[in-house]
């Protein structure tokens, strides 16, 4: 049987504390700042623990439903958070990613996946781990330029708007390699590597929207407002991809769904 | 300086966009003229003489037009621009209108909106976007080719693999083959269905399942499954012991992966058609009820055995889910070679440039199937398409470290 809420509750918990010292810093010492990154780094640690243990206990890799990807998202998040905070000293970074890993527990924790240790032929690939990690850590990277490039419409500064760039070259980076890799792998698995299935085309265009991105950032530095706005729109496609696309007319035959039992 | 090179005597956005629109309009009039774009499939060595002409002409073009306007805009990010955004325009259609062959909606016919990859809106687009890449893949290179490596790795790569993709899909066959036991096949179907002689003949050996073991779930008087939030889908295996919705625990006594009926008892077997059956004892911690009994997943041979808990509900087994299928085959080529393998799903065989791929079976056997369908595919640009892959792999390890570099720079 597989107790998946003791360690939902363990790293929520830990998060708490986290966010509570990190509050307690604008009003105390900065060092309440080390101690809300160690019961950060915690909930990571247990987070991390249970998609070990999931994986153990399922015999297969955790990625295979929806609510499996979230967890990794979870994962990511404040990874991402905490080397962003010690590059940039933002502390809203800290607090944008626990909350966000918060919310995609919470919604696990009230739309719980159907534990199943099977796993169809087709996903026992060695190429299945690479793909959907590399994915996941550029959607955890994209999903935090986004709230920078919101945050940067509202309240313009000029290191906000390097962070964003940083985020998005190393989120494009892996969405690029995300998107190769699964085009091997489909060579391998279906004879094609490009059918334009659905979640393909929508992949697709998540990874144009962020060339697109780049290209206007390059060729225009100073036109900051207009680029935040493209990067907190590039995000939606990003987010049809990976939610909404179940939900496309396109969707009937897509390879892609994930599976719901 | 810079935006003077920028702004002078170059087009800016609103030519860009006028003549994006251009292409576009142009791509739909043809489509409504002509029809879809199939008819003009270029195959070997047609479509490797307009590939490696289009590469000359953008070469000559660029070397003696460079200074002209168009040379100028074509080359600049505006222009750039337009085509990332026509590109990004049709694959939206492309993933919102569901792409079949037919379609009842006439306008979504005549625009070619259900086969948009086969119009000519398109193909102009394609053809924009690529000869955008390709020069300023060239501008780049007559600058430096070291400088520029990861702008060529990104670029040129994508030119490579969206070019040798496209050229190349009028080289891709794609033939499935059922194969029978013990029989030999050497004859295989297109997408038509229409019959082809192929150059190696199969024999299928031996198909071959493993699956998972079956589930224990509860299903209603219609047959649909409760499916409770959370809950464990758990694979049965003797004595486990499993909670499941409402209340009830089951524990399962006896598990047998082949079993055939005998009277009221399932016994092992060995032998074609026989049925998962597992022996459990149901409990309901709320009512306590208590029953015992067989169960049986079925298959094609037998039905499948239930056990009734109440008015509405049963316990019941599913069916077991493939967990790895593959063909034992033997191949003999023309040239009088002989090879054995076993195909498996995501471990495709190469030969006479060939890949053979196991695809499916007959599912109403299950694991009994008699028959195992293989797909062949060759691909002769594959190797082409990998090399742009490659270099757009390496482009975007070089926007990893240089995107990092740029903004320790401006620390």
């Amino acid at each position: 049987m597989i107790d998946y809420n003791s360690f939902y509750f363990a790293s929520a918990f830990l998060w708490f504390f986290a966010l509570l010292f990190l509050l307690l810093s604008f009003k105390k010492s900065e060092k309440y700042i080390i101690i809300g990154l160690v019961f950060n780094g915690l909930a990571i640690l247990v987070l991390a623990g249970f998609v070990v243990y999931l994986w153990q206990m399922l015999n297969r890799p955790p990625m295979r439903t929806l609510g499996e990807t979230r967890l990794w998202y979870a994962l990511f998040l404040p990874i991402i958070g905490t080397v962003f905070y010690a590059k940039w000293k933002y502390i809203w970074i800290l607090f944008y990613t626990i909350l966000m890993a918060f919310l995609f527990l919470t919604l696990n924790f009230f739309n719980p996946d159907m534990y199943s240790q099977t796993l169809m032929p087709a996903l026992q690939s060695p190429w299945f781990v690479p793909h959907v990690i590399v994915y996941l850590f550029s959607y955890a990277a994209l999903g935090v330029s986004c709230i920078v490039a919101i945050k940067e419409i509202v309240t313009p500064s000029e290191s906000g708007r390097q962070m964003a760039d940083n985020l998005v070259y190393i989120g494009t980076a892996f969405l690029t390699l995300g998107l190769l890799f699964g085009a091997l792998w489909a060579k391998e698995a279906w004879g094609h590597y490009w059918t334009w299935d659905p979640k393909e085309t929508w992949a697709f265009l998540t990874w144009i929207g962020y060339i697109l991105y780049i290209h206007y950032r390059f060729y225009h530095p100073k036109e900051d407002q207009k680029a935040m706005i493209l990067l907190a729109c590039a995000f939606v496609v990003l987010l049809v991809c990976w939610f909404g696309v179940n939900y496309l007319p396109t969707a009937q035959n897509s390879v892609h769904t994930y599976s719901r039992a | 300086m810079e935006n003077k090179l920028r702004n002078e005597g170059a087009l800016g956005y609103k030519e860009s966009a006028i003549i994006g629109t251009t292409i576009f309009l142009l791509g739909i009039i043809l489509q409504i003229v002509l029809g879809n774009t199939v008819e003009i499939n270029l195959q070997w060595p047609f479509n490797l003489a307009v590939f490696v002409f289009h590469i000359l002409l953008c070469v000559l073009v660029f070397v003696f037009f460079k200074s002209t306007k168009t040379i100028r805009w074509i080359t600049r990010v505006p222009a750039s621009m337009v085509a990332i955004v026509l590109v990004l325009f049709l694959t939206m259609l492309i993933g919102t209108i569901p792409q079949v062959p037919e379609y009842k909606n006439s306008v979504i016919s005549l625009l070619g909106l259900n086969k948009i990859t086969q119009t000519w809106y398109f193909l102009l687009t394609v053809f924009f976007f690529s000869t955008c890449l390709l020069l300023v893949s060239i501008k780049r290179i007559s600058i430096g080719i070291h400088p520029n490596l990861g702008f060529l790795a990104s670029h040129l790569g994508l030119y490579i693999a969206l070019n040798a993709g496209v050229f190349g899909s009028g080289d891709l066959i794609r033939y499935t083959m059922e194969l029978k036991e013990k029989k030999i096949s050497w004859v295989a179907n297109d997408a038509n269905n229409k019959a082809v002689v192929m150059p190696i003949a199969i024999v299928l050996d031996d198909f071959m399942m493993e699956e998972f073991a079956p589930k224990l779930v509860i299903i209603n008087q219609k047959g649909e499954v409760l499916k409770e939030k959370g809950k464990n889908l758990i694979l049965v295996k003797k004595g486990i012991k499993a909670a499941l919705e409402n209340n009830y625990v089951v524990e399962v006594m006896q598990y047998i992966p082949d079993a055939v009926r005998f009277d009221a008892v399932y016994r092992a077997v060995n032998q074609e058609g026989a049925t998962p059956a597992v022996y459990v004892k149901v409990t309901n911690t709320v009512t306590r009820f208590k029953k015992e009994g067989w169960l049986a997943s079925g298959s094609f041979l037998y039905d499948q055995q239930s056990l009734g808990l109440d008015k509405h509900h049963f316990l019941a087994l599913t069916k077991p889910e493939p967990k790895k299928f593959s063909s034992k085959i033997k191949i003999f080529t023309v040239d009088k070679e002989e090879y054995a393998t076993v195909l498996e799903v995501n471990k495709p065989f190469k030969v006479m440039g060939w890949n053979l791929y196991q695809l499916s079976y007959d599912d109403r056997f299950g694991k009994y199937s008699p028959t195992s369908t293989i797909e062949l595919v060759k691909d002769p640009w594959l190797p082409v398409v990998y090399l742009g892959v490659f270099m757009m792999m390496a482009g975007a390890v070089y926007i990893f470290f240089s995107g990092n570099l740029k903004s320790k720079k401006n620390d």
